[in-house]
């Protein structure tokens, strides 16, 4: 995907020294060295210098030349663009009745490099089945996403009916319709669909057991996913977060406090800093 | 013998001309139908379920053939190939069956589509489709009156040279 995403120049440039495990991000600014992040550690290559063309050519394959087709995600400042990559756009805002409508004259991207990794989640998978509503806590560019595929996916192994609301098609890429990752063969994904009319409409047609969601964000979700566990619905989901700490200390996500049962804290793809039991910190008075 | 074959070769000429000359009116024709008739397409499909460009051409293209399904295979290659720039669509549309001052059009057209929101886009593809419908009736016509006397002028005359020859 990326030889196609990339201008041949920038491609034979980027990996001229050969392949560049776990890559995970790569970032076009105009007039800029490219730079990109290999296990959450940025580089620049100074020597190679993204130009207006590479960033059109980036945004002309990522939209497959229909920008009337992704507007809608580039108003929110991102692109999806198949098999789970994910483009973060930065440009001029373009205002219409009060919102934003599109983003024009883009002069930086974000290409987010996603990875399935089996078996990250073995150090939890023996208790996915047993605990409750899980919330999988990182900073950004941690693998959140890739543990949350990989316990959807031991879940669905399982048997449990799992709704997947992949508002970003991040979770679970999907391709002319089928999806690109190995989720399990119990899995619904909703790919595209707010979150919010997601929660509303396909929890009651879906039936699910378990819901995985990606990036819990504000109060609104967060009274959702609520509503939902109170109905007796499993959630198992991400947010960005230093730590457990900062989800508490929030007027917006110490809601979550009362509803997970299990925090597991990443600090790197496929590496759990900290696994943390509801019980356990309520009895430490948290 | 030999004047029977020198007659029928010389008909055959005549008639090749009319029909090849009928035939160039046709598909100059067939562009500017075929063009509406793909605008329409896109307006269609565009504003409900917003599906992209080459998937879009490539199903239009999938039961048609003529000159703008040539055009429109190459564009999707071009799209496909991330090759889309102006000199490319310049290429794309000198076709001998679109008059010179009609290619800039053409050109344009193909240039600015999928790089606008879809309200946009819309608008943009009424635009042309308002240009292109006038310019249809006219090469009809064309067609009807220059293409079709030239055919039977084709005949007519092969058959004259053929009595003449025999």
């Amino acid at each position: 995907m990326l030889s196609r995403l990339l201008s041949e120049r920038l491609y034979n440039e980027l990996f001229a020294g050969g392949d560049i495990p776990f890559l995970t991000e790569i970032r076009l600014r105009t007039d800029k060295p490219l730079s990109y992040a290999e296990r959450g550690v940025y580089k620049k290559m100074q020597d190679v210098v993204v130009g207006k063309d590479d960033i059109a050519y980036t945004l002309g394959i990522a939209s497959r030349h229909s920008m009337y087709a992704v507007n809608d995600t580039l108003s929110k400042g991102y692109l999806t663009c198949g098999q789970g990559y994910r483009i973060g756009v930065c440009g001029e805002g373009v205002i219409k009745n009060g919102s934003l409508f599109t983003v024009k004259n883009i002069n930086s991207l974000c290409i987010r490099v996603p990875h399935e990794v089996k078996g990250c989640c073995a150090q939890i998978a023996p208790m996915l089945d047993k605990v409750g509503n899980t919330l999988i806590v990182s900073p950004p560019g941690l693998g959140k996403t890739t543990m949350l595929r990989e316990c959807v996916r031991l879940l669905s192994d399982k048997g449990h009916n799992i709704l997947v609301l992949d508002e970003r098609g991040e979770i679970a890429p999907i391709s002319d319709g089928t999806c690109c990752v190995d989720i399990g063969d119990s899995c619904d994904i909703a790919s595209g669909i707010p979150k919010i009319d997601a929660y509303r409409y396909l929890v009651r047609s879906m039936r699910p057991d378990i819901i995985a969601t990606d990036e819990i964000f504000g109060r609104a979700e967060v009274e959702a996913v609520t509503d939902i566990a109170r109905c007796g619905v499993k959630v198992i989901a991400t947010v960005h977060a230093d730590g457990i700490e900062d989800i508490f200390k929030s007027e917006e996500y110490k809601g979550l406090g009362r509803l997970i049962d299990c925090y597991v804290v990443l600090k790197g793809i496929g590496e759990i800093d900290a696994i943390y039991d509801r019980r356990e910190l309520e009895r430490c008075g948290r | 013998m030999w004047t029977l074959i020198l007659g029928g070769a010389l008909f055959f000429c005549f008639a090749y001309v009319g029909i090849g000359i009928r035939s160039y009116y046709a598909k100059r024709r067939d562009i500017y139908k075929d063009s509406v008739a793909y605008i329409d397409y896109l307006k269609e499909n565009i504003g409900f379920l917003k599906t992209p460009l080459g998937i879009l051409t490539r199903n239009f293209c999938s039961d048609r053939k003529g000159e703008l399904v040539k055009i429109l295979n190459r564009y999707v290659a071009l799209i496909d190939k991330g090759c889309l720039n102006s000199d490319s669509v310049n290429k794309l549309v000198s076709s001998p069956y679109i008059d010179k001052d009609r290619q800039e059009m053409f050109a344009t057209f193909f240039y600015g589509l999928g790089k606008v929101d879809c309200d946009t886009q819309i608008e943009q593809l009424q635009r042309m489709r308002a240009a292109l419908v006038p310019l249809a009736e006219h090469y009809e016509k064309k067609y009807r009156t220059t293409g079709v006397l030239a055919y039977r002028l084709g005949i007519l005359l092969g058959i004259a040279v053929m009595i003449i020859a025999v």
